[in-house]
């Protein structure tokens, strides 16, 4: 029995530590794990159409509306040259909850960071169109047709935010991919 | 650095799944503690209210629990596997379908019976691709279909195995 705690407390010093290492040294988020500030270099050379990305599953976010930087690997596409940022809420809420105090994010895309501004979209008017590559390619759904937004699902669905460009940024928007 | 990091955090993800325990948000687990429900419910809608619950199968030497998701469609129950052929539970399932669920706080058991088709156009299939789409993307799309079958070379589509969960033959 004593030998069975001893284990457990093994196991769950290396997994809090490694948690801490994460969110605190290694640069962005470890597999899964959420990590501190992301260590890409920082650009303000923003692209005018963010296509090229959607190549990449994941896109690495970081918020810094609390005190302690989060990034995490976040569900994305670009549409219509602009980032989204797909977030179910099966994969929890820290993001979102992070956005709702400060929209303002950094997104690192092939080594490179950017500063984006994260809102809001609540309209029906392309939802469907916005999700359905990202459907297919995580859960092999076709939309197949007319879709609408299910009025007062925000909870159970899944949140959409488009990534815009700071102003202070607006002028170094550049118009090709980096 | 990084690389030893994920390293660390998987070996302990595997210990951590060998134990008395069922999963922890993103790591396995092992057995359930507790009893199962005795009977199935009648309606499994109640679970529209839970967006993840754990499944545990039987492994050829350890049981083994992981979060998933689960939809209802016409009162039966449903859960599914993205990248199924490489899922530990799946091939556990395939061998052994005796499967128990943890459903907020309460155990069921139940028989996993794989229900998707190579065309994906299984009146079970298409009943939960517009299940999960209301509850999981709060999106209302009658037609809606799931793409049965392995992606085709070149094709980055998940392989998505769907389970309806029967009564078992004998009640544990």
């Amino acid at each position: 029995m004593r030998r069975a705690a001893r284990i457990a407390a093994v196991l769950l010093l290396l997994a809090g530590g490694g948690a801490v290492w994460a969110r605190l040294f290694a640069g962005g988020p470890v597999g899964p794990i959420p990590g501190g500030w992301l260590d890409g270099e920082p650009t303000r050379d923003l692209p005018r159409d963010w296509t090229f990305a959607n190549r990449a599953p994941y896109l690495l976010v970081e918020s810094r509306a609390f005190t302690l930087p989060w990034s995490g690997r976040v569900w994305f596409l670009a549409h219509r040259g602009r980032l989204h940022l797909l977030l179910p809420a099966f994969f929890g809420q820290d993001l979102e909850q992070r956005l709702q105090v400060d929209p303002r994010v950094r997104v690192e895309i092939d080594g490179k960071v950017y500063e984006q501004v994260a809102v809001s979209v609540t309209d029906d008017v392309d939802t469907a169109d916005l999700l359905a590559p990202v459907l297919r390619r995580q859960f092999a759904l076709e939309i197949g047709g007319a879709a609408r937004r299910i009025p007062d699902a925000k909870q159970a669905g899944m949140s959409i935010f488009r990534l815009e460009d700071p102003p202070a940024l607006a002028a170094s928007v550049g118009s090709s991919p980096p | 650095m990084k690389r030893a990091a994920l390293v660390a955090f998987v070996s302990c993800a595997i210990l951590a799944g060998c134990g008395p325990w069922g999963p922890q948000g993103i790591l396995a687990g092992g057995p359930f503690l507790g009893a199962a429900q005795q009977g199935p419910p009648k309606d499994w809608s109640f679970t529209d209210a839970e967006m993840l619950i754990g499944i545990e199968t039987r492994g050829e030497l350890f049981r083994h629990s992981v979060t998933i998701l689960c939809v209802s469609a016409d009162g039966k129950l449903y859960v599914m596997a993205r990248h199924a052929p490489k899922k530990r539970w799946v091939q556990n399932v395939l061998r052994d379908p005796r499967v128990r669920l943890q459903i907020a706080d309460r155990i069921y058991a139940g028989l996993a019976v794989r229900i998707d088709d190579e065309r994906g156009d299984a009146p079970d299939q298409t009943a939960v691709a517009r299940a999960f789409l209301r509850k999981y993307v709060g999106l209302d799309a009658p037609g809606a279909r799931a793409l049965g079958g392995a992606p085709a070379p070149g094709d980055d589509r998940a392989e998505v195995w769907t389970f309806r969960i029967d009564r078992p033959e004998v009640w544990p």
